[in-house]
């Protein structure tokens, strides 16, 4: 993967949305040029959701403002910690962008200290595995057999992320159930051919 | 579109599709409304097969209601519906039969031994 194509760290991003504070032409020329790279790696997949929906939204006119808050109701939130919150502002759902900080600020070096420059922002499982059996497979055993399970398994990691559950049970499963479900693909056949 | 007769997961999978025609159901609402008999990855190579048939048919979003993947959506055809109209019927009348033949098999045996 070249630099270019390289994930934004969290870091990265996060001050690419504290910047943003209107549209003024200098603002969207620089998160235009922030979000060329990104987006072509978000170009290649639906996973990376959160962040193309809120770079789309911003271009389209459709979102007003992304910018770095605070959430000071809830008592239990990260700014209590020292940290800050997204708040994005209209029509990007809230939940898919705080579902996506929430597992990106969820680390303890995700948001402060140099480390943070190191921390790329977090992708579902699978997100790897998901091109290589794009590549491997036909798009009819993708898209009828793999990919169904797979979004499954997206939907019960962020529901889980959502609720604050732990995901690393979920993200193990999603892997082994993927790689069993094309494994089984060649056996199947194996198997009809033998009988 | 191959053409055969539903096995009996294929059914009950129309049977639970027939509850929500025009909505339709996620693979992990069937497997979980199959009382985890049928697994995870086993339910879309079931539904493969039945959309080979042409007894449901899927929809997928283009955008996902949450970040990853988008879910695809199961709904049973009118195919499907004409099918396990046919099958329910067929399951309601074989049983009396298969009582009849063998009412029929015991009286022909007792003729056959009172000869």
């Amino acid at each position: 993967m070249s630099d270019k194509l390289r994930p934004p760290t969290a870091e990265g991003f996060m001050q690419a949305l504290a910047q943003i504070k209107g549209r003024p032409p200098a603002v969207e020329r620089a998160l235009q040029h922030y979000f060329d790279g990104a987006l072509q790696v978000l170009a290649q997949s639906d996973t990376r959701l959160p962040l193309r929906a809120a770079a789309a939204g911003f271009a389209a006119g459709r979102v007003d403002a992304v910018g770095v808050g605070s959430a000071t109701d809830a008592p239990d939130s990260l700014h209590a910690q020292g940290q800050v919150e997204p708040v994005v502002i209209h029509t990007v759902p809230d939940i898919v962008v705080q579902q996506w900080f929430a597992h990106t600020i969820s680390s303890d070096t995700a948001t402060t200290g140099p480390e943070a420059e190191q921390q790329p922002i977090a992708l579902p499982p699978t997100f790897h595995l998901n091109r290589a059996i794009q590549f491997i497979l036909t798009p009819k055993a993708y898209y009828r057999l793999i990919g169904p399970v797979m979004a499954d398994c997206h939907y019960e990691y962020y529901e889980a992320l959502k609720h604050h559950k732990p995901t690393r049970w979920i993200a193990i499963r999603t892997h082994l159930l993927v790689v069993w479900s094309v494994v089984r693909l060649p056996l199947e056949w194996i198997i009809r051919l033998w009988r | 579109m191959s053409r055969g007769l539903p096995s009996g997961k294929e059914i009950v999978v129309l049977r639970l599709l027939s509850d929500a025609p025009s909505s339709g159901k996620y693979g992990l609402e069937l497997v979980a409304e199959y009382q985890k008999a049928l697994g995870r990855g086993s339910v879309y190579v079931i539904l493969s097969r039945m959309q080979d048939k042409g007894l449901v048919e899927s929809r997928t979003p283009k955008r996902a209601d949450h970040p990853g993947l988008p879910r695809p959506r199961y709904r049973i055809t009118a195919l499907g519906q004409k099918t396990l109209q046919a099958v329910e019927a067929a399951q309601s009348v074989l049983p009396r039969l298969a009582f009849r033949q063998a009412v029929q098999g015991i009286i022909a045996d007792w003729v056959q031994v009172a000869r």
